[in-house]
């Protein structure tokens, strides 16, 4: 009897334990349970409906016409998925703070021309330098404003797109400027084992974010801040100081992709960055950042970008008139944004 | 500085054109002054409507783009030849169906207004670029284009409009439940819900007002040039939100008057116009709109000057917890 007595108690205690509260629960608690929850959550489910999205497009397209999967367009479409992509991780990483940068696409503009009106004057290192520069100067008045003035950051960014702008337009004119010299034919030209060096540039920059935002503390920060502002507050985060670095580091990638661009093409014109935050902002949302924060990841912009390419490329194809794409890419914006929008709504 | 602003602002504007008078003694000529009313009357209409909803907390970004449309609807409908209040009617019916569109949006999905007001501008300028394909329409009533030019004492007609328009959206903010409620429903939306306001009908209404309110723009735009492009309105948004914004209507929503709206429309109109009277490159017009609002927006709210975080580094720390057992997590 004594021994029936100690084990009832022993299963009592094994059920009131931590394991069998798991168990109760039904939360993973072994590595077998973890892997099989990995395969359901909601980022890999977003990230395997985009690639087969993509396959879908790229299917349907090489039926159209066979030369979509030829090597030029497929170099093409990794050129520009490289432009577009280093500056959708910078816009991933401003939407996860809670906040969103207007500006970039001036940004883009002021400092390609920079970069390419000081080569031809001091040589490309100072050119760089100096672009990256005037980047993470206008990235750090963005978040100025947005901190400490407690502008609303559409607002702050929206003007400041306007002063970058008449910068823009005043200090460079409206010609298009090119690079003569082709300093950087090198990396414009080269390949490693068949990927462009300006492909491989994108992923370091990915690589980069990626363990920024996963393994730094700050990448933590971003999160918790965009999550709820308040309650990171109350944990003793900094919200202002992360909010700052996050307009820091779009401003710097901003740099970084007329970099890019003017590697690409040799020319830079004050309205190149035209359209480019919404399209950035379109390719941060479709890999799964939302508007109020929180929520994203730099791979699912990148994987957004490689979608939203390879649709602009199947348009190009298709033939459509470009004022239809214009209005079209303005559509799939506003439908990624509002769908992203209801999502969260629902929680 | 709450209290007094609405007398602060009335003083700059004051200064301002006195400072405008001796830079360019023309600022004053009666041809300049109706030019200036009638960018003031224009823009002023959208501004007055535009107060209502940032005082409640959103943005209507789609107002250049109503105007747009209800000039396209109103001179369309003109070439039928029915009697005039048909197209007026269907013109200022446009507007407050788009509004009403955009409330349903905001208020019923919750979706953010920023995002639901871009949509319908992008769509309503589609929609009056494939319809026009891109060349203006002209308008060959007599009737129409005679309301257009008349002038009442030397002023044009839309002059006084505008002024009947600040007064009676003066008495509705300030003085019928329906302005009490959008101030509630900007302070504090959740008390505003508890109190029992319905909030999502406010905002309903809020955005068709506005929809009425720029199709009444996009009217008298229509019958004073007597033709519409689709290009026309495009980047009033911005000039709109500069212009309550100089006014002192707080951007968080809760707290302006109409009263604070007019010097600050008045303030924009005379700062383009004088910027346009002494050929200054149409390039910096971007610039001074940008700063306008930035310079407004941070006599608003102040800045905030204390800045100790000094552990700059600590940021780059990693991630990983060091010992499992115990949970000991490396943050500050």
């Amino acid at each position: 009897m004594f021994e029936l007595f100690i084990f009832s108690y022993k299963i009592k205690l094994r059920y009131y334990c931590y394991e069998g509260m798991m168990k109760r629960l039904k939360i993973p608690y072994t590595i077998n349970q973890k892997i099989k929850n990995v395969y359901k959550s909601e980022e890999t489910v977003r990230y395997l409906s985009l690639i087969g999205v993509v396959f879908f497009i790229f299917v349907y397209m090489t039926f159209y016409n066979h030369h979509f999967i030829g090597v030029r367009n497929l170099r093409n479409l990794l050129l520009n998925i490289s432009m577009l992509g280093s500056i959708a991780i910078g816009s991933a990483i401003v939407l996860i703070g809670g906040e969103i940068d207007l500006s970039i696409g001036a940004t883009v503009s002021f400092c390609g021309l920079v970069l390419v009106t000081f080569i031809d004057r001091y040589g490309a290192l100072a050119a760089i330098l100096s672009c990256l520069a005037c980047g993470i100067v206008i990235g750090s008045v963005n978040g100025f404003l947005t901190v400490k003035a407690k502008i609303p950051s559409f607002i702050a960014t929206l003007a400041m797109m306007l002063i970058i702008k008449t910068i823009t337009l005043i200090s460079f004119g409206t010609i298009t400027k090119y690079d003569t010299n082709a300093t950087f034919q090198s990396v414009r030209s080269g390949t490693l084992m068949g990927i462009p060096y300006i492909f491989l540039l994108l992923l370091i920059i990915l690589i980069g974010a990626w363990y920024l935002l996963k393994h730094l503390i700050l990448g933590r920060h971003i999160y918790a801040v965009g999550g709820s502002e308040d309650a990171s507050r109350l944990c003793g985060i900094r919200v202002e100081r992360v909010k700052f670095i996050t307009f820091v580091i779009m401003g710097g990638l901003a740099s970084f992709t007329s970099f890019l661009i003017m590697v690409n093409t040799k020319a830079f014109d004050s309205f190149v960055g035209t359209g480019l935050e919404l399209e950035a902002i379109a390719a941060a949302v479709v890999g799964g950042a939302t508007l109020n924060g929180g929520k994203g990841t730099v791979v699912g912009a990148i994987l957004g970008v490689v979608l939203l390419e390879t649709m602009y490329t199947a348009f190009n194809f298709l033939g459509m008139r470009s004022d239809i794409q214009q209005i079209t890419k303005a559509f799939i914006l506003i439908l990624a944004l509002l769908l992203s929008s209801r999502k969260l709504s629902k929680a | 500085m709450r209290r007094n602003y609405t007398l602060k602002i009335w003083l700059i504007f004051i200064f301002m054109v006195i400072v405008f008078t001796i830079i360019k003694p023309v600022f004053i000529s009666p041809r300049n002054l109706i030019h200036l009313l009638t960018q003031i009357s224009f823009k002023g209409i959208l501004a007055l409507g535009m107060t209502f909803i940032i005082i409640c907390g959103e943005i209507d970004l789609s107002v250049g783009a109503i105007l747009c449309i209800s000039g396209i609807v109103i001179v369309s409908l003109q070439k039928t030849g029915a009697p005039l209040f048909v197209p007026v009617l269907a013109g200022l019916g446009v507007g407050v169906i788009i509004g009403f569109i955009n409330g349903m949006l905001v208020a019923k999905k919750h979706l953010p207004s920023f995002i639901v007001t871009l949509a319908t501008m992008t769509a309503i300028r589609g929609f009056a670029l494939l319809y026009t394909e891109g060349y203006p329409i002209s308008c060959s009533d007599s009737t129409f284009i005679s309301l257009g030019k008349a002038k009442f004492i030397g002023i044009p007609v839309y002059c006084y409009i505008f002024v009947i328009v600040a007064i009676v959206y003066h008495f509705l903010l300030s003085s019928t439940t329906f302005g009490r409620k959008t101030y509630a429903v900007g302070s504090n939306i959740e008390s505003a819900k508890f109190s029992g306001i319905n909030v999502d009908r406010v905002k309903i209404e809020l955005f068709a007002l506005m929809g009425f309110t720029a199709a009444l723009s996009g009217l008298l735009y229509s019958a004073r040039l007597a033709s519409i492009a689709p290009t026309n309105g495009q980047l009033y948004e911005i000039d709109v939100i500069a212009m309550v914004v100089i006014g002192g209507v707080s951007i968080h929503g809760g707290s302006g008057t109409i009263l604070q709206t007019i010097p600050g429309i008045l303030i924009f109109a005379s700062l383009t116009n004088i910027l346009t009277l002494n050929n200054v490159n149409p390039f910096y017009y971007y610039m001074v709109k940008g700063l306008v609002i930035i310079i407004a927006l941070i006599l608003q709210g102040g800045i905030k000057w204390k800045f100790r975080d000094y552990r700059f580094l600590s940021l780059f720390k990693s991630n990983h917890v060091d010992n499992v057992s115990g949970g000991k997590s490396s943050n500050e």
